[in-house]
C-alpha cells in the first residue's frame, strides 16, 4: 500500500471532524416536545430524539424542581412524593424506595435528561397518570389513571389500610396512608369522622366490621372515613403521624355520661395479674459466654424457673415463660407472646458481657428512644402533648396508653411506667445480690420495642467477670436474684400478698409458653 | 492505491475520530465527578501532615483528621481519639477507612477496640438521603452481652456520624439482609441516630 500524500490529510481531516461536530451538535440541539397533561400543552426539551429534559417534565406534571448545584441533583416534589434524579445514576430514590431505570440519567449542558420509558416508569404514575409519547408529533399526552380526577386537587390519589388495634382502655384505629395529607376530624353522631381535605381517597372499601369492644366498623364515603364507636358516648380524637405517613384514631372509653345510670359496666373479672418472663437468648444463640464456659443462656433459663415460681408467692399472678427449654425464639416473637397474653409486665432477662475488664454487677434497661428515628420521638413527645385541633377528651387527663401506633413502638407509650418498674428492680437487686448498682438505664432494644405493657431488660451480671461468672452459676445466687425481682415486682404492683394456698386460687399458676 | 482509494480511507478513518469524540464527549467526566455527595465533614489535617508511611520513609500523602470512638477500659464508655487516615476518594473508601480504624484500636492507654475481629465490614454506602448503610458480616460464632453489643453499635454508628457529612443516621445489615439484632439485643430493624447514651459524660 503507497503512503497518500501527506498535505490534504490534515486539512480534510479537520474538515471532516468540523463536519461531524456540526451534525452531532443540530443532532442534539434544542428539540421541543410538547406534554400534554390536564388539558395544557407544556414544553419539554429534548436532547437526540430520545432523551427529554427531566425537569421540565416534572414541571409539566405539576411538580415543584430544585437543584443542588453542588451535586447536580434535582429533588422533585409534588403529589405527596420527593423523586431525587441524580446525573449518572439508574437508581432513583421515590420517597423511601429505590425505582430502577433501564438507563442513566444524563446530563447534557447542565441539565439532566432521562429516556421515555424512565419517565413514564417514575414520574407518570406520581402525579395519577399515564402517558403516550407520539414521536411523529414529538407530542405526549397524558391520560388520568383510574380514580384520579383530573379537576381535582394536584394531589396522587391516596391509597389507605386500615388497622384496628385494642390494646387497654383505647382502640387505636390506624389510618395508614400512601403519602402525607392534611384531614379534618369531627365528632358525628355514631362515631368520628375523619375527613382528607387535600387528597382524593381511592376508597379501600365501604365498611368492615371488627371484633373490638370500642370500635364497630370503619367507613368509607369518598374523602370521608367513619369510625363508627360501639357506644356512642365514646371519646375519640385523631392524630396524623409521618414515617410512614398515618392517621390516627383513638378511641376512649366512655366518659360524660351523667344521665345514664352508672350501671357498673359488664365487669371483668377481677383482672388477675400476667406477668411474661422472658429468659434471653436460646437455641443456637448463647448469648455471651464467660471465660469460664457459661453460656448466658443456661443463667437466663435457671433464673427465668425461679422467678416464675417466686412471683406468684408475693403477688397474686399468672407467670408465663417466653420459653422453658433450650430453644431459639425471635425477639420480636417474645414480645408478641407478652402482647398476645395482655401480660402486664414483660420481663426480660440476661446476663451482660463486656470488653471492659472493670464492667460488673446488676443493671436494668428500660427502651430509649434516642436513637430510633423521627417517628419514634415524634410518637413519645405526643405523650403529653395532644396536637391542637383534635378532638380531644379533658385535656387535663393524660391517658398513659394514650399515643402508640405501630406494634415495633407500642413501648413508647409505657416508658414512664418502664422507668418506676426498672427503679424498683435496681433497688432490690442492690440490696440483695450485692451486685454494684450501674444504675438504670436506657437502650433501643428490640425486644422491648413492641411491648404494650411497662417492659424492662434486667442484666443480672457480668457473665464475661470472672468472679461474677461463678455467681450467676451458683443456685442460691440465682434464687436471691430471682427473689429480688419478684419483690421489686409485688413493690411495682403495691400490693405485696401472700398468695391464696396452692389449688384455692386460679390466679396462681406458672404457665410456660406452648413451644414454638 | 490510487489517489481517490486513500481519500476514501481518510473518510472513513475521519468519521471514526469523530464518532469517538461523540461518545467520549457524552460520557464526559465533569458528569461523572459531580454524582458524588459532599462526604468530608472534617477539615483536612495540618499542612506538612503526613499519613504513616509503611516503610518509614514519610511520603507525603494528603490527610484528614478523623475522630474514632473507642471503650474505656474500666468501664466500657465511649471516648473519642482523633487520627489522621489518608484522604479517602469517595464515601464507600471513607467509610471503609473508618470502620478499619475502629477495628484496628485505639492507640491511646486505657482505651480498648470494641470490634470483634470476626465481625467485618463488607460494604458501605452513602445514600442521597443522608443514610449509611453498613453491610456487615458477622461470624456465626459470635455472641455478645448487651454491653458489648452496644458499645460496637455506637462507636460505628458515632463514628460514621461524626466523620462523614450529610448523614443523619445509620442502617446496619448483616450479610446484605436486615436483621433484628447483632446478637440479640440492640434493635436494627430501624436506622440508628447519634446514640449519646454511650459516650462517656
Amino acid at each position: 500500500m503507497s503512503t497518500p500524500p501527506h498535505r490534504p490529510v490534515v486539512p480534510c481531516l479537520a474538515g471532516i471532524l468540523v463536519l461531524a461536530l456540526a451534525m452531532h451538535g443540530s443532532a442534539s440541539g434544542q428539540q421541543t416536545a410538547n406534554l400534554v397533561f390536564r388539558g395544557e400543552s407544556r414544553p419539554v426539551a429534548m436532547s437526540g430524539r430520545d432523551l427529554f429534559s427531566v425537569a421540565d417534565a416534572a414541571l409539566a406534571l405539576g411538580f415543584k424542581v430544585s437543584r443542588d448545584t453542588t451535586t447536580g441533583v434535582l429533588t422533585l416534589s409534588g403529589h405527596g412524593h420527593q423523586v431525587l434524579a441524580g446525573p449518572g445514576t439508574s437508581q432513583v430514590p421515590v420517597d423511601s424506595r429505590v425505582v430502577e431505570i433501564s438507563r442513566p440519567v444524563r446530563a447534557i449542558g447542565g441539565a439532566l435528561y432521562a429516556p421515555a420509558e424512565s419517565l413514564e416508569k417514575v414520574l407518570f404514575p406520581l402525579a395519577g397518570a399515564t402517558g403516550t409519547w407520539e414521536p411523529g408529533n414529538r407530542v405526549w399526552s397524558l391520560t388520568p389513571i383510574a380514580g384520579f380526577t383530573a379537576q381535582a386537587d394536584p394531589g396522587a390519589p391516596l391509597s389507605i389500610d386500615v388497622a384496628v388495634v385494642h390494646v387497654g382502655p383505647t382502640t387505636q384505629v390506624v389510618f395508614r396512608e400512601s403519602g402525607p395529607a392534611r384531614i379534618t376530624p369531627q365528632l358525628v353522631a355514631s362515631g368520628l369522622q375523619v375527613r382528607w381535605i387535600d387528597r382524593k381517597v381511592v376508597v379501600p372499601f365501604a365498611e368492615r366490621r371488627f371484633d373490638d369492644p370500642l370500635v364497630a366498623a370503619v367507613r368509607f364515603e369518598g374523602d370521608t372515613a367513619t369510625v363508627v364507636f360501639r357506644d356512642p358516648n365514646s371519646s375519640a380524637h385523631a392524630y396524623p403521624l409521618t414515617d410512614p405517613d398515618r392517621i390516627v384514631v383513638e378511641v376512649g372509653p366512655v366518659v360524660n355520661a351523667p344521665e345514664i345510670e352508672p350501671s357498673v359496666p359488664p365487669p371483668a373479672p377481677s383482672p388477675a395479674i400476667t406477668i411474661v418472663v422472658d429468659p434471653g437468648h436460646g437455641g443456637g444463640e448463647t448469648g455471651a459466654i464467660g471465660p469460664g464456659g457459661l453460656q448466658e443462656k443456661d443463667v437466663t433459663l435457671q433464673i427465668a424457673r425461679r422467678l416464675a415460681a417466686a412471683i406468684p408467692r408475693l403477688l397474686s399472678s399468672r407467670v408465663v415463660l417466653t420459653r422453658d427449654s433450650d430453644s431459639a425464639i425471635s425477639l420480636d416473637d417474645r414480645t408478641s407472646l407478652a402482647n398476645h397474653e395482655k401480660a402486664n409486665l414483660f420481663l426480660s432477662l440476661h446476663a451482660n458481657s463486656s470488653k471492659a475488664t472493670g464492667a460488673h454487677g446488676s443493671e436494668t434497661y428500660y427502651l430509649s428512644l434516642e436513637s430510633s428515628d423521627r417517628l419514634a420521638q415524634e410518637v413519645a413527645r405526643r405523650e403529653n402533648q395532644p396536637l391542637p385541633g383534635t378532638v380531644a377528651p379533658a385535656a387535663e387527663a393524660p391517658n398513659p396508653d394514650l399515643d402508640f401506633i405501630l406494634w415495633d413502638l407500642a413501648q413508647s407509650a409505657h416508658l414512664n411506667e418502664s422507668s418506676r418498674l426498672a427503679e424498683a428492680i435496681q433497688t432490690q437487686l442492690n440490696v440483695v445480690s450485692k451486685t454494684d448498682n450501674r444504675g438504670i438505664k436506657q437502650a433501643p432494644f428490640r425486644v422491648l420495642s413492641g411491648a404494650t405493657m411497662p417492659a424492662v431488660l434486667v442484666e443480672v451480671g457480668f457473665i464475661s467477670h470472672a468472679e461474677e461468672e461463678k455467681q450467676l452459676k451458683s443456685a442460691p445466687f440465682q434464687q436471691s436474684v430471682a427473689d429480688a425481682i419478684a419483690r421489686a415486682v409485688a413493690d411495682f404492683f403495691g400490693k405485696r400478698q401472700p398468695a391464696p394456698a396452692p389449688g384455692t386460687g386460679p390466679a396462681a399458676a406458672t404457665t410456660p409458653a406452648p413451644t414454638r | 492505491m490510487s489517489r481517490r482509494a486513500a481519500a476514501i480511507f481518510l473518510l472513513v478513518m475521519g468519521a471514526a475520530v469523530a464518532g469517538l469524540l461523540y461518545l467520549t464527549r457524552s460520557s464526559s467526566p465533569t458528569a461523572r465527578s459531580r454524582r458524588t455527595l459532599p462526604f468530608l465533614r472534617v477539615t483536612p489535617a495540618a499542612s506538612g501532615a503526613v499519613a504513616p508511611a509503611p516503610s518509614g520513609t514519610a511520603v507525603p500523602v494528603e490527610t484528614v483528621r478523623v475522630t474514632l470512638f473507642f471503650a474505656d477500659a474500666a468501664q466500657g464508655k465511649l471516648h473519642p481519639e482523633e487520627r489522621d487516615v489518608p484522604k479517602p476518594p469517595g464515601p464507600g473508601a471513607y467509610l471503609r477507612t473508618l470502620f478499619e480504624e475502629l477495628a484496628r484500636g485505639p492507640s491511646r492507654p486505657g482505651l480498648v477496640g470494641v470490634i470483634p475481629p470476626r465481625l467485618q465490614l463488607r460494604n458501605g454506602f452513602l445514600l442521597a438521603n443522608g443514610e449509611v448503610v453498613l453491610d456487615l458480616a458477622v461470624d456465626a460464632s459470635l455472641s455478645f452481652g448487651s454491653a458489648e453489643e452496644l458499645s460496637i453499635v455506637a462507636s460505628l454508628v458515632d463514628t460514621v456520624l461524626q466523620n462523614v457529612a450529610n448523614t443523619r443516621r445509620v442502617r446496619i445489615l448483616v450479610n446484605g439482609e436486615p436483621v433484628e439484632s447483632l446478637g440479640g439485643h440492640v434493635d436494627l430493624t430501624r436506622p440508628l441516630s447519634f446514640v449519646r447514651s454511650e459516650l462517656a459524660s
